[in-house]
């Protein structure tokens, strides 16, 4: 439940899956609130695929608790499906179908009769015309199959849609359509959960945001609070190179270049203002800390939260 | 499911036509043979005059049809006969579930909310189809060739029919097999491979244990131990046993699929 006491859409507890040597998930816990777009980031390999295929009963957790709309993932699975769109980071449709008889086929599938007007909608809004519907899928483009894939995944407007990579090989005007469509759903009350590489995207749409590590939640929470207290660069240039022993109260040098400087501001940037305001500058460029930073500052070598860090991210 | 049955069948509808119609023709074309080699008496003598050695190979083969019915029957135990109907039922098993796997194509289809198992039974209804489809063609075939020469009056169309039932519990017994080792793999290719291994050991074993001794007590874990055309054509007392057995294998085998498919994970 969450905080409100209306049911999450989606509620994992202690899950935990390994696949031979290798423990894919080592205890994820998350919940995602329902109508939220909420975003699963991880490098390659972090779990992101293996939970997602635990919340669409395609894979058995070896332990903990993964429930959906209410419901056991694994064991109500096929009514858990019954109100879900998903789409899977695999995009392979078979059996030598033209795009429209795949959309036939899976529609008899899901018991969807008739005309389909909002599978049209959807055909129209992710630019993919009748001629191309008349194509076989063999011959798609992988943008083109994803296209396909999305239309698949939305048309019976779920209550819930989870999603693996839905951007990759979108081009960027079927991207900001997409980002429409999902702000729609959003607004008529669907929970979208979709996991992604492209974090600009993830920030576009994502209300919360999930950070998975070596199979772990690293982090949960709204992307601002997530920056919060996080180290912020600063770009210098000066006119004349900055005197030996230059320190700034809350920050850190992080480059140095003649008369360029970084910083990693995590102090109170007011004291940094004031120290740089006595020198001569050429440049100031203090950027917004973007959620690939904050991304890096995870899972980089070097990051925030690198193991030999030691730091770790307060959960939400 | 009738999507799934009907989908599965039109996805493999080159190959079961290609089966069906080469076994309508070998079967049509065998008919002829018969006279050509001079039919019953001269066949007969021919079996009569063989050495030991060479009788021993034929009886391994099913044995020795001097009736047009016997040899006909026999036709459906020729290697090619096997392996058209069995190339059929390997693509159309293995496909079942390994490969869709394997190509990602499970992961978009059960999206629906249908029971795994339920879309595992589709498939085997449609296997069943087929290799019902190919039994009847192949029976067809033996009649128009009966037909056009002109001795239908000296086939027993009943006996086989009942050949032909023996035909295709054998191929549903081996389908049951590739759809067992089908529902817990991700490699289509490798259900194949092991699959075709394990029946061509089973013909190989009842092969040899006609000629060889030794090798008997093994024959009846074998498939092809209970499929004998010619004993049914000869009016063999042992072809419900026969048959029985093979629909067992078919019914267990298919049975432990479909709980296998719904209870695994699907991943590559």
């Amino acid at each position: 439940m969450s905080a409100d006491g209306a049911e999450d859409a989606l509620r994992v507890e202690r899950l935990r899956k390994r696949f031979g040597g290798v423990e894919a998930l080592a205890g994820v816990d998350l919940a995602v609130r329902r109508g939220e777009v909420f975003g699963f980031l991880g490098p390659n390999g972090a779990g992101k695929t293996t939970a997602i295929r635990i919340l669409t009963g395609f894979i058995r957790a070896d332990h903990g608790e993964a429930r959906v709309l209410g419901m056991d993932a694994w064991r109500d699975s096929v009514a858990v499906k019954a109100r879900l769109g998903f789409l899977p980071d695999v995009i392979a449709f078979g059996g030598g179908f033209t795009g429209q008889a795949f959309l036939d086929y899976t529609a008899r599938l899901r018991g969807l009769r008739g005309e389909l007007p909002r599978q049209k909608e959807l055909l129209d809004r992710l630019e993919l015309p009748d001629a191309a519907l008349r194509r076989n899928v063999k011959g798609y483009s992988s943008g083109m199959a994803k296209k396909l894939a999305l239309v698949h995944a939305m048309r019976h407007d779920p209550d819930l849609l989870i999603m693996d990579e839905p951007t990759e090989a979108l081009d960027p005007l079927v991207r900001q359509e997409f980002f429409a469509v999902i702000r729609e759903m959003r607004a008529r009350g669907t929970t979208v959960f979709m996991s992604s590489h492209v974090l600009p995207d993830v920030q576009e749409v994502c209300g919360r945001v999930a950070l998975i590590r070596a199979g772990s939640i690293a982090g949960t929470g709204s992307v601002d609070a997530l920056r919060e207290g996080k180290a912020r660069t600063m770009e210098i240039e000066f006119r004349a190179p900055p005197p030996d022993g230059f320190a700034v109260p809350g920050a850190e040098i992080a480059a140095r270049d003649g008369t360029r400087l970084r910083l990693a501001v995590s102090g109170d940037v007011n004291a940094v203002i004031r120290e740089l305001a006595k020198l001569d500058l050429a440049d100031l460029v203090y950027e917004r800390l973007s959620l690939e930073d904050l991304f890096m500052g995870f899972y980089a070598p070097n990051g925030f939260y690198a193991p030999d860090g030691g730091k770790e991210p307060a959960d939400e | 499911m009738s999507s799934v049955f009907a989908q599965t069948l039109r996805s493999h509808r080159t190959g079961l036509a290609a089966a069906s119609l080469g076994l309508f023709l070998m079967s049509l074309i065998i008919v002829y043979t018969f006279d050509a080699l001079g039919g019953a008496s001269q066949l007969s003598d021919l079996y009569d005059s063989l050495p030991d050695i060479f009788a021993a190979m034929f009886r391994a083969q099913g044995g020795f049809g001097a009736t047009l019915t016997s040899y006909v029957a026999l036709d459906y135990r020729h290697p090619v006969y096997v392996i058209a109907a069995m190339s059929f039922v390997l693509s159309l098993a293995s496909g079942s579930a390994a490969r869709e796997v394997e190509r990602g194509t499970a992961l978009m289809l059960l999206a629906a909310p249908i029971a795994r198992w339920r879309y595992l039974a589709a498939k085997v209804g449609a296997l069943s189809a087929g290799v019902a489809i190919i039994a009847a063609m192949a029976w067809l075939g033996s009649l128009a060739g009966a037909l056009l020469t002109g001795v239908a009056g000296n086939l027993d169309n009943a006996t086989l029919l009942l050949a032909q039932l023996n035909a295709a519990a054998l191929h549903l017994a081996a389908g049951a097999i590739a759809v067992l080792l089908s529902s817990g793999s991700s490699d289509g290719g490798k259900t194949v491979a092991w699959t075709a291994g394990i029946l061509t050991a089973m013909y190989f074993v009842d092969f040899i244990s006609v000629i060889w001794s030794p090798m008997e007590p093994l024959a009846p874990f074998g498939l092809f131990y209970y499929f004998d055309p010619l004993a049914v054509a000869v009016g063999g007392s042992t072809v419900w046993r026969d048959v029985g057995v093979l629909l067992a294998v078919a019914v267990v085998g298919f049975a432990l699929a479909l709980v296998r498919f719904h209870r695994r994970d699907i991943t590559r």
